[in-house]
Order: structure tokens, then sequence, then C-alpha cells
């Protein structure tokens, strides 16, 4: 289906970079909120209960934090996909899921691990490359001696779906990559020993703009170009594409001013992969013991009241049956 | 047995499970009537055997008719081999005369397309043929297996080439075309470089 037609470009496209940041303070803020209202129904034992359930301002993660840790658990998911040698659209599926899921959600709030193991494993399902999900773990395991039960991946993925709103189709910027390093209006204009270096070295490109938001805000074509852009060094190619824009689509500046967005976006992740977040980390793991712990209390008192309701719903229905019995005996008895 | 679209009605249930029956019982009361003197007796065999697959697959007299078949086999083991081997001999007796007529078939058609002698037939001037070679939809040898074939053609030194066009008439016949991917590459390309605002 064209692509303007598609879920990617009506629900998970964003005209500025400012609306990303304005959707994810809101998602931090909520997230924050509900952490900080936390109320245990049972009454605080001496000691250490207290500890377990308060949570401080300065435990909770900032929007700039939680952007950090998203970044470094995408490459590991990235390095993951290259470790299995899956194909290059199921990685880049799998990245895209992860990404539109915490962008309507807060990483304080999942186990994201677990999330990202999910993302894997729905986006091999969507790409045809479907991998037994016990395999999988087993494969995973190996490489990074965690051991996951696949019931929990299994619990997870409805919710990861939700998330995404079932929106399964992404369209990577991979394909245009190759329409364009096959046109020889193109390649032959520019000062590359072979067409086949640029295209893997376009693919690489392509791969770390994952990193970023470009995919949010730029449609595949555009990224497509903008990596075989950044991948030509001198300038008099880098100038033949642009000319070879004008001629195919024409409003050069705007494709222009995109291109060297997408480029500094790129030059500004790299800078983000730089930062040291050992400190970031070892909150976030602090803050995620607590708010899981949080998490299963609540689970086990609404678990209680719904069981109880199922209980009193019983009790109804047996009285309502025995009233009903005694009426039928005197009818008939009259 | 081969998976079955659909659950079997109750008639081919009987009969499947009459067909199982009857060969299992038939493995040991193999006489044919070349066993038997006369024509009566051999009726009388069948009789028999008829009457024991009757009983077992209408559940009717079953321990009995078991003890029946128990004796006849202790009875007639060597009876029982004997005519194994033979129906196994007839069996491949057959086979290897059926392969044989087809070889003759397969030769006796290439004599046939061979320009040469057709023409002497038709009393025309060999030298005019071109290089006195078979043409080209003679039949090949059929090979049997693929041992064969991949001994043939190592043997040879014959790697199996496609041309791209035979590789393009297959993918065709499958309802594909080769230029199925780099169109569609192309198509999302050019179209989604510039994005026209929809209203």
């Amino acid at each position: 289906m064209p692509f303007n037609k598609s879920s990617q470009y009506k629900f998970w496209f964003f005209d500025k970079e400012e609306k990303l940041l304005e959707i994810r303070k809101a998602i931090n803020s909520s997230a924050t909120d509900r952490i900080l209202s936390y109320k245990s129904a049972s009454p605080p034992k001496e000691g250490k209960k207290k500890k377990k359930d308060r949570v401080k301002q300065d435990d909770l993660l900032s929007v700039d934090d939680e952007y950090l840790i998203l970044i470094k658990n995408i490459q590991k998911a990235s390095l993951l996909c290259m470790r299995f040698n899956f194909p290059l659209h199921v990685e880049a599926s799998a990245i895209m899921f992860f990404k539109r899921f915490f962008l309507g959600h807060s990483i304080m709030e999942y186990d994201i691990s677990k999330i990202m193991l999910t993302c894997i494993y729905i986006s091999c399902k969507a790409e045809d490359y479907y991998q037994d999900l016990s395999h999988f773990l087993a494969k995973v395991q190996e490489v990074t001696t965690a051991e996951v039960d696949p019931k929990e991946i299994l619990k997870l993925e409805l919710v990861v779906l939700q998330g995404l709103q079932f929106h399964m189709l992404v369209y990577h910027p991979y394909r245009s990559v190759f329409a364009f390093v096959h046109d020889p209006e193109l390649t032959k204009s520019l000062r590359i020993s072979s067409v086949n270096e640029i295209y893997e070295a376009s693919k690489l490109i392509v791969r770390q703009s994952f990193l970023t938001d470009a995919s949010f805000l730029f449609p595949p074509g555009l990224i497509a170009l903008s990596s075989l852009h950044q991948c030509v060094v001198d300038d008099s190619s880098q100038q033949s594409i642009l000319r070879y824009v004008q001629a195919k689509f024409g409003h050069q500046e705007q494709v222009t001013n995109s291109l060297n967005t997408i480029a500094n976006m790129l030059q500004e992740s790299k800078t983000k992969m730089g930062v040291d977040t050992s400190v970031i980390e070892k909150k976030f793991v602090k803050l995620r013991k607590i708010v899981s712990n949080q998490q299963k209390e609540t689970e086990k008192e609404n678990n209680k009241i719904a069981e109880k309701k199922e209980q009193e719903r019983r009790d109804k229905k047996t009285e309502e049956r025995s009233i009903k019995e005694e009426q039928d005996t005197k009818n008939l008895l009259g | 047995m081969s998976k079955r679209a659909a659950p079997m009605s109750e008639a081919e249930q009987i009969m499947d499970k009459e067909n199982r029956i009857r060969k299992a019982i038939l493995k040991d009361y193999n006489k044919t009537q070349q066993d038997f003197e006369n024509l009566k007796e051999y009726n009388d065999f069948l009789e028999e055997v008829e009457d024991i697959i009757f009983n077992i697959v209408n559940d009717i007299d079953v321990e009995e008719t078991q003890e029946k078949i128990r004796e006849y086999r202790n009875k007639n083991k060597m009876q029982i081999a004997r005519n194994r081997a033979r129906k196994d001999e007839e069996v491949r007796r057959k086979k290897q005369l059926a392969e044989e007529e087809v070889r003759k078939q397969q030769e006796a058609e290439a004599e046939a397309l061979n320009p040469t002698a057709a023409a002497q037939k038709q009393n025309v001037n060999t030298a005019f043929i071109p290089n006195n070679a078979p043409l080209v939809f003679a039949p090949q040898p059929v090979p049997k297996n693929q041992d064969a074939i991949n001994a043939f053609m190592e043997f040879h030194n014959i790697k199996y080439q496609e041309t791209q066009e035979q590789m393009q008439q297959r993918a065709k016949a499958g309802g594909y075309k080769m230029d199925y991917p780099l169109k569609r590459a192309e198509e999302e390309a050019f179209s989604t470089v510039i994005l026209l605002q929809a209203n």
C-alpha cells in the first residue's frame, strides 16, 4: 500500500521533533505521578517495609535519562540481532516496535529487557522469520547468560501489541536504498569504485539512524537518500546527488534541509552514545525494583477484590436459585 | 496411511477395518489354487478364510477364530513360507518384464526418429542432412534416480547451467517475475521522498 495510507504515516509520523518531546514529557510525568502517589493497602510494618515502598523525587528518571537508557537498549537489541544473523528488516522492525512502545509508555513501569526480547520475537513473526520462542531464549541465554522464562515473554506479548495499537507493518529505508543504488542515473555520476560498496555503507548508516528519531520524522525514502548522501565523501558526488534529487523530485531546498537535519541528528546521537550512563543505570535498577514490587502488590490487591466480587456473585446466584426452587415447590404443591 | 481431509464416515471406517484385517489374515492363509487337487477343495479353503475374516470384523466368536488361526499357523509354517517366497518371485519377474518392454519401446522410438534410417527408408539422399546428427527432440535416456544423474554429470564434467531466460520462465510459471523486487523497491523509494500533505 502507498506510504500515505499506511498506519505508519497516520499514527506514528510527526511533523516536528518538539512534538515527540512533548509526548515523552507527558508520559514521564504521568508515570512519576503514579509512582509517587502509590499507597500500599496493607499497613506499613516497622523498619524494612517503609524503605521498599517509598520513592523520592530524586530517585525518579527524567526524560533525558529515559531516552539515554532507551538508546542503550536499542544498541543491545541491534547487537543481539546481528549476533543471530537476523535479516536487516527483522532487526529494523524490532527496534521500531521498541521505540514506538516506549513512546506511549514509560520505561519505569515495564521490564525493559523483557520488552526488548518480546519486540524481537514479534518482529520475527511479523517479518516472516519465525523463531521458536524457547529456541530463541536458549540462544539469548548462551550469549547474555540471562535466563528468561518463555511464559513471561508470552504474557508481555499482548501488552506490547496493545501498546503498538496492533500496527505491525513498518516501512524501512532499506528497500529505498536498494532502489536508489540500482538507479544508473544516480550511480554513474558518483565517484565510487563499485555500487556494492556504497550499498553496504549506506545500509550501515541506515542502521545507525535507528538510534535517532529520524524514522518518526522523515519518510523512509528521505532517510535512504540521506544515508547515500553521507556515504559519499567528496563534494562533487554530494552535489550530483542533489542534482539528481532536483531532476527527479524538484523541491531541492526542502530535501536538502531534511538531509542536513538527518545528518545532524546522526551526529548528535553519536555524542549521546558516548555519554557515561552508569549512574543513571544504577538509579534505574533501584527504581525498577521498587516499582515492580508496587505493581505486584497492586496486582495482588486487584486479584483479591476480583475474587471477592466473584464470590459475592456466586453467593447471590445460589440464593436466587434456592428462592426459585422454594417458589416452584410451592406452586406445585398448591 | 496418508492423512485425510475429512474424518471417515461410518461405512468407510468399517471398510477400513475389514481391509486391515483381511491383509493380516491373508499373509498367513496364502495358498493358491496350485496347492489343491481340485477346484472344490480350493473353494472350501477360500470360504473358510472369508468366514474367519467375517467373524473377526463383526466380533463373532473372536476367541475361537483366533485359536483356529494360531493352529493353522503352527501346522503350516513351511507352506506359508514357501508360498510367500513364490509370490515374491512372481512379483519380481513381472517387474523385470515390464522394464524390458519399456526399454525396447524407447529404442524403437529412437530408431524411428533417426533421420538417416528414416531417410534411407524413403530413398532420400542422406548427404543433405546436416552432420548426420540426431534430431534435437530424440528422447534422452531416462535416469532412474538422483545418484545416477549425479554420477553421469560428474563423469562427463557437466555442471547444470540454467540460462537467465530459463530461470525467468520457471519463475513466471510460479507467478513471479524477477523484476518484482526492484519495482517494489523503486515504488517505495520514489513515493516516499516528498510527501504531499493531504488535507
